[in-house]
């Protein structure tokens, strides 16, 4: 009741914060690229596996791990998206502004996808989309990139800053 | 003088919740564990328990599981202390800390 009765006070109130979001100031596109292509490893083992000889119990178990890997690393790619965008992205201009959200949103839609189904060309997607948006994180920051392909499977090309 | 606040995030929780109206006021003396409100040079205004005094800074930490880490709020100087939390008003009722 007293509750109810101060709150419609509430505008004339000053906010005091107990956040969990205080910004570290650490921010890394390089961690967007990593789960992108984690993601796209995860695909490219589930679709192996049937060529494996496996038994039905290990095909099954194998599925099961390797798709909720899939899944993990697919929302792990789209969380810390959220973040860079949210927390650190403030683009300097219009341009840039909608280039990093449809960077951004590209990386939600082909991260869903991943998650969803099993195509490869969806993991293609969502390395690509974290790549462009890579490239938009390091040029507000003033670092060139390069494009390398990873030293391991899925041997893929991604942007990385050239320090 | 008493003064109101209200919490926003939940680096405080379970004690203190989202949307809960705190009262405070000047703190005559300080120790570790009073719930205070603190005018951080970097973070602004927060509120935090202290975990630890001396006669010239204080080190504060949020009850929650995710509050930022101990070592980022070590050493707050006193004077940015701006009062000790004693009520707690939530839709729940009255607490006191």
């Amino acid at each position: 009741m007293l509750h109810s009765l101060i709150s419609k006070f509430d505008s004339n109130i000053e906010t005091a914060d107990a956040h969990c979001d205080i910004p570290c100031g650490i921010y890394d596109a390089r961690i967007v690229t990593y789960y992108a292509v984690s993601a796209l490893r995860q695909i490219d083992i589930l679709l192996s596996l049937k060529d494996k000889g496996l038994s039905d119990t290990g095909f099954a178990m194998q599925v099961a791990r390797n798709t909720a890997k899939k899944e993990e690393m697919a929302e792990n790619c789209k969380h810390q998206t959220r973040i860079i965008w949210g927390d650190f992205m403030k683009p300097k201009n219009q341009e840039d502004m909608a280039k990093c959200h449809d960077a951004a949103h590209a990386i939600m839609l082909a991260g869903s996808a991943v998650k969803q189904d099993l195509h490869r060309e969806d993991g293609e997607k969502l390395v690509a989309a974290a790549n462009e948006f890579a490239e938009i994180f390091w040029a507000s920051k003033g670092v060139k990139t390069k494009k390398v392909t990873t030293p391991y499977a899925p041997n893929i090309e991604v942007v990385e800053p050239d320090l | 003088m008493l003064k109101f606040v209200k919490v926003r995030g939940e680096s405080m929780a379970p004690t203190l919740m989202p949307g809960d109206y705190l009262i405070f006021t000047k703190a005559r003396t300080i120790r570790s564990g009073f719930v205070v409100l603190v005018d951080h040079p970097r973070y602004g205004v927060i509120v935090k328990r202290i975990v630890s005094v001396t006669d010239t800074s204080m080190d504060l930490e949020g009850d929650g599981s995710e509050t930022t880490s101990l070592h980022s709020l070590k050493d707050v100087a006193l004077e940015n202390l701006r009062g000790r939390v004693l009520l707690a008003i939530s839709p729940k009722g009255i607490k006191r800390l």
